[in-house]
């Protein structure tokens, strides 16, 4: 009867569709932003609409005549240019002066920089890094500095994951710019060598009607750097400076437009990784078999999106292809990495699900290569999904991406 | 948590993917379907001091869904919310038999009302009268959008068209 058809079709049809994982992460963030749009309701909210390149859109400052040094979130080799310049970093929302007698080079996560002096260079463990990182409430100088009523309040206390941050090492010490900027500043000395971390609290604004995650309001701007004795005061002054003078810019500055995404770069940006149902100890001769890429977003909370190609070719023991649909099937545009997910200390994540379907050929082992980041791709043994119909075709699909 | 939130996200948990299914089986759209669950849910949530006491707290979240999609139909618009910021997910095909494939491209060709009544009586399982005040029909027009309904299924089920689209899955 065509009722007990369509009851079992529809059924079907229901049952299907993305996984549900992270469905609880996205009610949480429906609920944020269904409450911030009553509270808009209610205000007048007037939203920047044009979306000005953010690197336009930060105000000049008073030596407008010195040269900008763009920092694009992109890895690639080092480009040295003379101070005295303007650092701008819309993807970390941060520019800064950088003082003559120091040259400052774009890295996908900040600048560097290094005294122009060679005699100076001798004393310094390697280049003064100006970055943008996480630090936990307790020694936060200032924790939800960005915080503009759309942050979940973080859990008292509630650690964050080891892999994002970790306890500051060091003799610590706190105290205030000119201007009450607070800072906190950790020094770690080992023989001759003097490591010290500087951080103040640098707010992060989501975009318009996006609610912000709790980790963001963690978020600070920091200056490393190791020294000797001798280079000690000097490179001490230069950190205060930076840190003194930085402004907010972009994605710090409620309002305004962020930065275009770079792509990701595994262990920069983000870490990656791939799985199978065999690397999880999860293979069972079932209907389908997984295979899985997850992307983290890391400390330094860089926005980047992933992006591949990403894939898989499905081989036999003698190298060739398997008669599979879509078999070397990859994904290029993946997703953009959340910088972090609505659970208070939850790092952003993304995940790419690929899976194959009934394989019905019993002829010999079924291998598997990655295709795309990271490492090489080196053929390696896969169990194969149980035959569920001979007479329709093995098919290797996109599963689902997470976001 | 409170306990009133455990028991939220127990509900949550049971409740979320039948209703974001229902959704898809109204819009043919994941990402609505996404979108209509969840709201669904956070409206919910909202009146959950008063809808957890209820016998079947899942019927209240049903009937704010249908009259979700019910709105969304009027408006005949999506939701801007729903494309700010959302990511363009993949299209993902629910694992059917060739048959299953022709009657649910049948179903999405149905009209609007035809789809929701089928879709509630069918799928739901819901008796007439409840299809009737869920959608806000009288029962006699509930009665007829049905009948009818199955009738087009009979009748696209054996058109030429859809032999052609079994042609192509087999």
């Amino acid at each position: 009867m065509i009722e007990d058809r369509l009851k079992e079709t529809l059924d079907r049809v229901a049952g299907g569709g993305p996984d549900e994982a992270g469905a609880f992460d996205r009610f949480l963030r429906h609920r944020r932003a269904s409450r911030s749009r009553r509270l808009a309701g209610a205000t007048a909210v007037v939203l920047v609409a044009a979306l000005v390149s953010a690197v336009a859109v930060p105000r000049l400052l008073s030596d407008s005549a010195q040269p900008r040094l763009y920092v694009t979130g992109a890895a690639g080799p080092e480009r040295w240019m003379t101070a005295p310049l303007v650092a701008v970093a819309p993807l970390q929302g941060f520019e800064v002066k950088v003082p003559a007698g120091w040259e400052a080079s774009a890295t996908w996560k900040g600048i560097e920089l290094r005294p122009v002096s060679p005699d100076l260079r001798r004393h310094l463990g390697g280049p003064v890094q100006l970055v943008t990182g996480v630090l936990e409430e307790t020694y936060n100088p200032a924790p939800n500095a960005g915080k503009d009523g759309t942050y979940e309040d973080l859990h008292g206390g509630e650690a964050l994951p080891r892999a994002l941050t970790r306890r500051p090492e060091g003799h610590q010490s706190r105290g205030n710019f000119p201007g009450d900027t607070r800072w906190f500043r950790t020094d770690l000395q080992a023989g001759p060598w003097r490591t010290t971390q500087w951080h103040i609290s640098w707010p992060y604004r989501c975009q318009p009607g996006v609610p912000c995650p709790a980790l963001l309001a963690l978020r600070t701007l920091k200056v490393v750097y190791q020294v000797d004795a001798a280079a000690a005061a000097e490179v001490d002054g230069l950190a205060g400076r930076l840190l003194g003078t930085a402004r907010p810019i972009a994605n710090a500055v409620k309002g305004q437009a962020h930065a275009p995404r770079p792509d990701c770069a595994d262990g920069r940006s983000m870490v990656l990784r791939r799985e199978t149902d065999d690397s999880l100890g999860s293979a069972s001769y079932g209907p389908v078999a997984h295979f899985w890429w997850w992307a983290r977003t890391t400390a330094n909370l860089v926005p980047c999106t992933v992006r591949g190609p990403l894939g898989v070719e499905l081989l036999n023991g003698s190298g060739r292809r398997l008669d599979v649909q879509g078999n070397g099937r990859t994904v290029t545009s993946v997703a953009e990495l959340p910088e972090a997910m609505t659970a208070p200390t939850e790092p952003g994540r993304t995940e790419l699900r690929l899976k194959w379907l009934n394989w019905c050929d019993f002829g010999g082992p079924t291998w598997m290569r990655w295709i795309g980041a990271p490492g090489p791709g080196t053929a390696f043994p896969v169990t194969a999904p149980r035959c569920v119909d001979r007479s329709k075709p093995s098919r290797l699909m996109l599963d689902h991406i997470l976001r | 948590m409170t306990g009133a939130d455990l028991q939220f996200r127990e509900f949550f948990a049971a409740e979320y993917g039948r209703l974001r299914g229902l959704g898809y089986l109204l819009t043919s759209d994941w990402g609505q379907a996404e979108e209509l669950a969840q709201d669904a849910l956070v409206r919910t949530y909202r009146a959950w001091p008063r809808v957890r006491g209820h016998e079947r707290p899942g019927a209240y979240a049903r009937k704010v869904l249908v009259n979700r999609h019910r709105s969304l139909l009027r408006r005949a618009k999506v939701e801007a919310r729903h494309l700010a910021g959302r990511r363009v997910e993949e299209a993902v095909q629910p694992e059917l038999g060739t048959d299953g494939l022709v009657l649910w491209s049948a179903v999405r060709q149905l009209p609007a009302r035809q789809r929701a009544v089928l879709v509630l009586r069918y799928h739901e399982d819901l008796p007439e009268a409840e299809v009737a005040r869920l959608l806000g029909l009288p029962l006699g027009t509930v009665k007829s959008l049905a009948h009818r309904g199955l009738a087009r299924l009979r009748a696209e089920l054996g058109s030429p068209a859809m032999e052609e689209i079994r042609g192509n899955l087999e």
